[in-house]
């Protein structure tokens, strides 16, 4: 069911995503893989380090994807959109929102092609909801800031929101083949942090 | 083909200078592939550059600025030393300093320079290599490319574009 709700924009302190920032080393080429779509404020971070970031706005195409009918069109398209990158092996993937809105074969599938392009200490951050049981009907956008040093993500959301499948950490790993949660924070807004490694 | 490298044995300075004077010219004095010019092949020279027209081919001003102004259309791989993107692109664009990207621009390939800046409130999709390291820099330009401070504070956001709408609900756990 879809209920319409005022335009929000709600920010929440996200320590972990701090803790990732914090641990770039000085002269380190970070590899970055965001499923988001990449904004000015993202680049700012990173700018003082030696960076390539893949944008892969990867909610702009769930519409395509979830109406193809059979998993084998839509492992082939995700297959194809990654092909399209010509990723190198990423430091960490950002992945703010995104799994909320993925049923489990398709989460496998992102996971299945996500593995072969993580480096082997590589760190997947997401951002679930958790405690609402509504959530944007759309992915939302994020962008990043540091306030007095501390890592922060405001989003802009849709102006409908639709039920949450609120996933559990359990129910993650289970579909996330491959990954392994590192760990994982409830946050002041409801929404869960994670850190997932290979398995 | 529109070339300027005035490099050639037999051309003078006085030449140069004479071809440079009937140049098309921006209102600030700027080297212009003017609206209605569409070239195609490899450009070079060594001097400033706003692309208003359509330029197809490969641009290369690696020790200049390049500026594919908002109704410019560029369809090669750009190579300069400064690299300002207002309108659309389909290409590769190398910075030897900097690439900047303003919110009207539309691009279709990787940026590859030591710093990279998107005018504050934009998005993107794509790839952005911000390494000065990088082999592609120095394959395009040599040894290393120092990384400049930050550009200069863009242009205030104008309102986000929006994200296409889903058509499937996500399932419950």
């Amino acid at each position: 069911m879809i209920k319409t709700a005022t335009p929000a924009v709600r920010g929440v302190q996200t320590p972990l995503l701090g803790r990732l920032f914090d641990a770039i080393k000085e002269d380190q080429r970070l590899v970055v893989v965001d499923f988001g779509t990449g904004s000015s404020a993202i680049l700012e971070a990173l700018q003082t380090h030696r960076v390539r970031l893949d944008a892969m706005a990867m909610a702009e195409q769930l519409p395509g994807w979830t109406v193809l009918e059979t998993q084998e069109e839509r492992a082939d398209a995700l297959a194809n959109y990654f092909k399209g990158f010509q990723l190198e092996s990423a430091d960490w993937v950002l992945c703010w929102g995104l799994l909320n809105y993925l049923d489990a074969p398709l989460m496998g599938q992102l996971a299945q092609q996500l593995l072969p392009h993580l480096k082997p200490q590589a760190r997947i951050h997401a951002l679930i909801e958790y405690s609402s049981s509504t959530m944007p009907a759309t992915p939302a956008r994020y962008q990043l800031s540091f306030e007095e040093g501390k890592a922060h993500l405001s989003m802009e959301s849709s102006s409908t929101t639709i039920a949450s499948p609120r996933y559990t950490p359990k129910r993650l790993e289970g579909m996330l083949t491959g990954l392994k949660t590192e760990n994982t924070i409830l946050l002041s807004n409801g929404m869960q942090e994670y850190i997932f490694s290979r398995a | 083909m529109f070339n300027k490298s005035g490099s050639s044995d037999h051309q003078s300075a006085h030449d140069t200078a004479s071809e440079r004077s009937r140049a098309p010219r921006s209102p600030q004095g700027v080297a212009m592939v003017g609206a209605s010019i569409h070239m195609d092949g490899r450009l070079s020279g060594e001097e400033d550059l706003l692309v208003e027209g359509k330029v197809t081919g490969t641009i290369e001003l690696k020790k200049n600025t390049v500026t594919v102004g908002s109704k410019g259309h560029v369809m090669a791989d750009i190579y300069g030393k400064n690299v300002v993107l207002e309108g659309k692109v389909e290409g590769n664009v190398y910075g030897a300093e900097s690439v900047v990207v303003r919110r009207s621009a539309h691009i279709t390939g990787r940026l590859v320079a030591p710093a990279v800046s998107l005018e504050q409130g934009g998005y993107f999709s794509g790839t952005i290599d911000m390494d000065s390291e990088t082999e592609d820099l120095k394959k395009s330009f040599g040894q290393p490319q120092a990384a400049p401070k930050a550009a200069p504070a863009p242009k205030p956001a104008e309102a986000a574009e929006t994200v296409a709408p889903l058509l499937k609900q996500p399932n419950k756990s």
